[in-house]
């Protein structure tokens, strides 16, 4: 385990502290990994987390920064929810370690916590984190960053007036398959990329099981309005971060549809969305996901006149592939000749379906998990005490942009970013 | 009772120059290959592999074949 976090850290390392190479440049917050100058903290003090909203996503980080507790030198100390059941078992991941808070406002009183970690339903995000900061604790949020464009703002500038982290959840930006498309990218592989495709496919109706009804919206909150913007918020975030990082900026207006046109079981949220992002040199980026068919799952394409990537599957495709060696090529064509159907007459028209190559791996050192380098990265960033560059404008604007994707949703009109919104 | 079968060194050299013609044979296909599709020379070497398991495949051919017209022909001789 010590050998893995060790190559993990040397992985970031060595993508991320080149100073004016391509990494540097398009992912800058990998700095955090290599800049070992404490501003505020030797490596020798432990760094204190909390975590607030410990339900499923909270569990998953709160099992790794128990991890992170013998490598890293931190030590969770708290652990907040709401929901009992919730909390119990988080204080038992803990060993009883950390200490057990209904009320997230006494946990941001105990006076040598750092930082805490948010996993909150998506309508609590803003009010918990600005909480926080003004109590002048770090923060790292799970994405989606809020529940309005208003609450995102607030968030941002209650960051930046205290002086404190704030880093959103998109773990594909430790994602080292990532990483290195953006460098492949940015170094003209693909050449020019026209067009972002993405999609989250699933065939479920994205329920939780309920210990008794009445805590219905309590548990599937993602599926009403008053606290998630559904399949947007809790799964197009992700794609839409990609794409804003692939280009190097974010668009300009976005257009979206969207419907309950298969689960009409009271939720309030669409089962199914289709969103186009529109950038200022008229590149696309062009998103849909359901819930009736996973045939697909996810994927999100990168397409440029030179090749194509698929990020979620770690692959690359030229658009012109090496031929094979001569003598294959010989063999295949004798082999065709002898086997293949006599044509009476030749096709008209040969339809043009997908190209058929095995292409090539992005990265090949992809087993490292993007979930816990992005907390090794935030207690990094607590040490030295300093907001990470361009990691909170990322969350920022991937989450400014998913709700204004809702919106035209909503509105069925183009949607434009207000310019005070502007960071 | 089992019968020994005698394979004379003449005939293992006989079959020796036959694939050695086989694998010349496999080997100039290769270079029409690469001038026919204009692929790289270096293939000449990277490529051997395939040469050889060609050349196999048409010595293994040509063995059936071989086969098949001298149980033929023994057969004919017999009957006249």
């Amino acid at each position: 385990m010590q050998d893995q976090d060790n190559s993990r850290r040397d992985f970031i390392k060595a993508a991320g502290v080149g100073g004016l190479g391509l990494v540097a440049l398009s992912s800058p917050w990998l700095k955090v990994f290599g800049d070992n100058k404490a501003n505020s903290k030797a490596a020798s003090d432990k760094v204190r987390i909390g975590m607030i909203g410990v339900g499923s996503r909270g569990s998953y980080h709160l099992n790794y920064l128990k991890q992170m507790e013998q490598t890293d030198n931190i030590e969770v100390i708290g652990v907040c929810d709401n929901y009992q059941p919730h909390l119990n078992d988080a204080i038992n991941i803990t060993k009883g370690t950390a200490k057990g808070y209904l009320d997230y406002r006494k946990l941001l009183e105990v006076k040598d916590l750092d930082g805490v970690v948010i996993a909150t339903p998506l309508h609590m995000h803003a009010q918990i984190t600005i909480d926080a900061l003004k109590a002048g604790k770090h923060v790292f949020c799970e994405k989606a960053m809020a529940k309005t464009i208003e609450e995102c703002k607030l968030m941002v500038d209650t960051a930046r007036e205290k002086g404190k982290i704030l880093q959103i959840g998109h773990q594909r930006l430790f994602k080292p398959t990532y990483i290195k498309a953006i460098e492949y990218i940015r170094s003209g592989k693909l050449g020019k990329v026209t067009q972002i495709r993405a999609y989250w496919h699933r065939n479920n109706d994205w329920r939780r099981p309920l210990p008794s009804p009445e805590l219905e919206r309590q548990i599937n909150w993602r599926l009403y309005r008053e606290y998630s913007c559904g399949l947007m918020t809790e799964l197009a975030s992700h794609h839409i971060q990609v794409a804003n990082w692939v280009l190097g900026k974010t668009p300009v207006s976005v257009m979206g549809t969207g419907s309950i046109n298969y689960w009409k079981d009271g939720r309030e949220v669409e089962d199914n969305i289709a969103v186009i992002y529109s950038y200022a040199d008229g590149t696309q980026f062009v998103y849909d996901s359901m819930t009736s068919n996973k045939f697909y799952g996810l994927e999100q394409q990168i397409l440029g006149d030179k090749g194509t990537m698929e990020l979620e599957t770690n692959k690359m495709y030229s658009e012109n592939p090496p031929q094979p060696a001569g003598i294959l090529q010989l063999v295949n064509d004798i082999e065709h000749g002898i086997f293949d159907s006599i044509t009476v007459a030749g096709a008209s028209w040969v339809p043009e379906t997908a190209a058929k190559n095995k292409g090539e791996m992005i990265c090949l050192d992809d087993k490292i998990d993007e979930g816990k380098l992005q907390l090794i990265g935030l207690v990094n960033a607590i040490r030295q005490n300093k907001p990470v560059p361009q990691l909170m404008e990322q969350g920022y604007y991937s989450g400014l942009w998913t709700l204004l994707g809702q919106q035209a949703i909503d509105e069925k009109r183009i949607i434009t970013l207000p310019k005070e919104y502007i960071i | 009772m089992i019968k020994d079968i005698v394979i004379k060194a003449k005939t293992i050299k006989q079959e020796l120059w036959v694939f050695l013609g086989v694998f010349i044979f496999a080997f100039c296909l290769n270079i029409y290959a690469i001038l026919h599709y204009k692929t790289q020379w270096k293939e000449l070497y990277t490529h051997l592999y395939i040469v050889v398991l060609l050349a196999l495949a048409i010595y293994i051919v040509a063995l059936v074949a071989r086969s098949l017209y001298c149980i033929i022909r023994r057969s004919f001789s017999k009957k006249s």
